[in-house]
């Protein structure tokens, strides 16, 4: 095994040179994605007129720490006639990213365990509608969805969370039910003869072992609801999150933007999603060569 | 506490069970989606009171493309659908085919350059977008080294009907990799290593062993993607609100509806362009189904 490694890594004249300018071409690619975010941290720190004054290269003359305070007093934008503030902003992104994640992976749980552990009459046709959904190009839905959100009263509150209980599309529910599939039923039969029921069954026993995917998948869940803005412009416009309210106060201000500032609100928009991924990276990584992530 | 239910006992609570469990997402499926799509078509047919209209919004979406001077231009969204789709399938995606390769082929610093090309996805394009914009800016970054190696000043490439969709596609090709690296260097890494090397012995190059072993054999996940894009191909496109807006003929059909819905209000315009949509998509996702079906690789592994 050892031996068949070292022939395919195993480099010669031409491929050498070769594979060289291709890393060469790769670094300078990775500088030009990493580049921007140490340059914008670098502005963050500049005062809001020295920003346009000075070189954008240059360092602050005076480094504006507390532009990362003064960003929770100064960034607000106004939300259906309110003045929403920073940490408002980030309250909106913290409930709007755990709570539909939350519920979303719970039924994710439900529908994959139970389409995988149970034979039941509609079953088929229930994993066959579930392809049906991932393949059927819905392009329809936007206008139809704000309109049945507004019906039913969900429209703009968090009520709006209903909408994640569904819990049969997309790779979430995949994953759990591949998992699912595997997990030996011997556990359940045991327990059954001890005089569990299946309620029992699943949320002492199957559950708690099928906690390493439900995190994986929560955390590349979570990063997706934490970076989304288009719902939450449409869905929530009393609930700005950051990204929607970072979006809504440099388009609405125009030419009072005061850039420092936002740049400043922007790092910490990211830092959060960040931190996650240094923390999970393998299990990120080895989730998205499963099922692929939306960026 | 032993269980001695009888066999019809232990049906009825397993079928009471999945009942409780899954009334909720069963509920939700007729709720939100086959009652939002049928809807979706019916709401085609209706203003914005509710009343039944007839063509109408399907009128306003053919003046609206055939037009001379439009208030949306289809004919431009539509356009820069197929660009943007053609440029994610036969731009970006052989170029992070290429890099998946040498990421597989283990090039010296292959696992950071995973991780970096990946940091895209993590960080979200609101974050992704601020960046962009305020590198390419006039004075900004880009425009000083321009100056510094003694071009002229750039334009505003995000406010210019020229340079708006280059700019656009400028910034998908920018960050749009991580996934792919990840999906195509996965499949990369189970190709068997006995293939690969025969092939080493008799001296293959890297451009022949790309051609004939790698990406015959990722080709189950290349295809899969191809599908997928398929079916997703009319909301191809990049951040547009974000970057542009939909001004400076960046409009694409996806965001046509978004603005339809979110700038004006119009629920039943934006349904009937997604209606027109979805059924010209179901027979191109057949047809192309069925046109990789024809191809096949010459290995299963």
């Amino acid at each position: 095994m050892k031996k068949s490694v070292e022939i395919i890594n195993k480099r010669t004249g031409g491929t050498r040179i070769f594979f060289g300018v291709v890393c060469g071409i790769l670094i300078v690619y990775c500088a030009m994605l990493i580049y921007p975010f140490l340059w914008m941290f670098q502005q963050s720190l500049k005062g809001q007129f020295e920003y346009f004054v000075a070189g954008p290269f240059e360092f602050a003359a005076d480094p504006q720490w507390n532009n990362y305070i003064r960003v929770f007093e100064s960034i607000t934008v106004r939300a259906k006639g309110k003045q929403v503030g920073f940490l408002m902003m980030l309250f909106n992104s913290i409930w709007q990213t755990v709570g539909p994640t939350a519920i979303g992976m719970f039924f994710s749980c439900i529908v994959a365990y139970c389409l995988s552990k149970y034979t039941f009459g509609v079953r088929n046709f229930m994993y066959a509608v579930i392809i049906f959904m991932m393949v059927y190009p819905s392009m329809g839905t936007g206008g139809a969805a704000y309109k049945q959100a507004q019906d039913l009263g969900i429209f703009d509150s968090p009520l709006m969370m209903v909408k994640s209980m569904g819990g049969y599309s997309g790779m979430g529910f995949f994953v759990l039910y591949s998992f699912f599939s595997t997990l030996p039923w011997d556990y359940a039969d045991a327990a059954f003869i001890d005089g569990a029921n299946d309620y029992q069954v699943f949320f002492k026993i199957m559950l708690p072992m099928a906690m390493g995917p439900i995190m994986a998948m929560s955390i590349v869940s979570a990063i997706g609801g934490w970076n989304g803005y288009m719902g939450n412009l449409l869905y929530y416009p009393s609930y700005p999150m950051l990204t929607a309210g970072l979006y809504l106060y440099e388009s609405n201000m125009v030419r009072a933007v005061d850039y420092p500032l936002y740049f400043t609100g922007v790092i910490i928009t990211m830092l959060p999603v960040i931190a996650l991924f240094i923390v999970f990276q393998d299990s990120i990584m080895k989730n998205v060569s499963v099922g692929g992530l939306k960026g | 506490m032993k269980n001695n239910l009888t066999f019809s006992q232990r049906r009825i609570q397993k079928n009471l069970f999945l009942t409780v469990m899954l009334a909720i997402p069963v509920i939700h499926f007729f709720v939100f989606w086959l009652y939002l799509n049928i809807n979706s078509f019916v709401l085609a047919f209706q203003n914005a009171k509710g009343d039944f209209v007839g063509w109408a919004n399907f009128q306003w979406f053919w003046e609206n493309l055939t037009s001379d001077r439009p208030a949306l231009d289809m004919g431009i969204a539509i356009k820069n659908t197929v660009i943007f789709w053609l440029f994610g399938t036969f731009v970006e995606g052989p170029i992070a085919i290429a890099i998946s390769y040498f990421v597989y082929k283990r090039i010296r610093g292959y696992n950071a350059f995973r991780v970096i090309t990946y940091l895209p996805c993590i960080i979200g394009s609101m974050v992704m977008v601020a960046v962009y914009k305020s590198f390419i800016r006039s004075e900004g970054p880009l425009d000083i080294i321009v100056q510094t190696l003694g071009g002229e000043p750039i334009p505003k490439f995000l406010y210019d009907s020229r340079y708006a969709l280059g700019a656009t596609l400028v910034y998908n090709l920018w960050n749009g990799f991580g996934t792919s690296i990840i999906l195509y260097s996965g499949a990369m890494e189970r190709i068997p290593k006995e293939v690969v090397e025969y092939a080493y012995l008799d001296g293959v190059t890297p451009w022949k062993e790309v051609v004939h072993i790698t990406f015959p054999l990722i080709w189950p996940t290349w295809s899969m993607m191809f599908i997928l894009s398929v079916g997703d191909i009319f909301t191809a496109g990049g951040p547009t609100l974000l970057l542009t807006g939909g001004n400076y003929e960046t409009m694409t059909i996806s965001f046509a509806m978004f603005q339809q819905v979110y700038f004006y209000d119009q629920v039943t315009r934006a349904a009937a362009i997604g209606s027109i949509f979805t059924l010209i998509g179901v027979p191109l996702v057949l047809f192309s189904r069925w046109l990789l079906s024809k191809i096949r690789t010459t290995e299963e592994y």
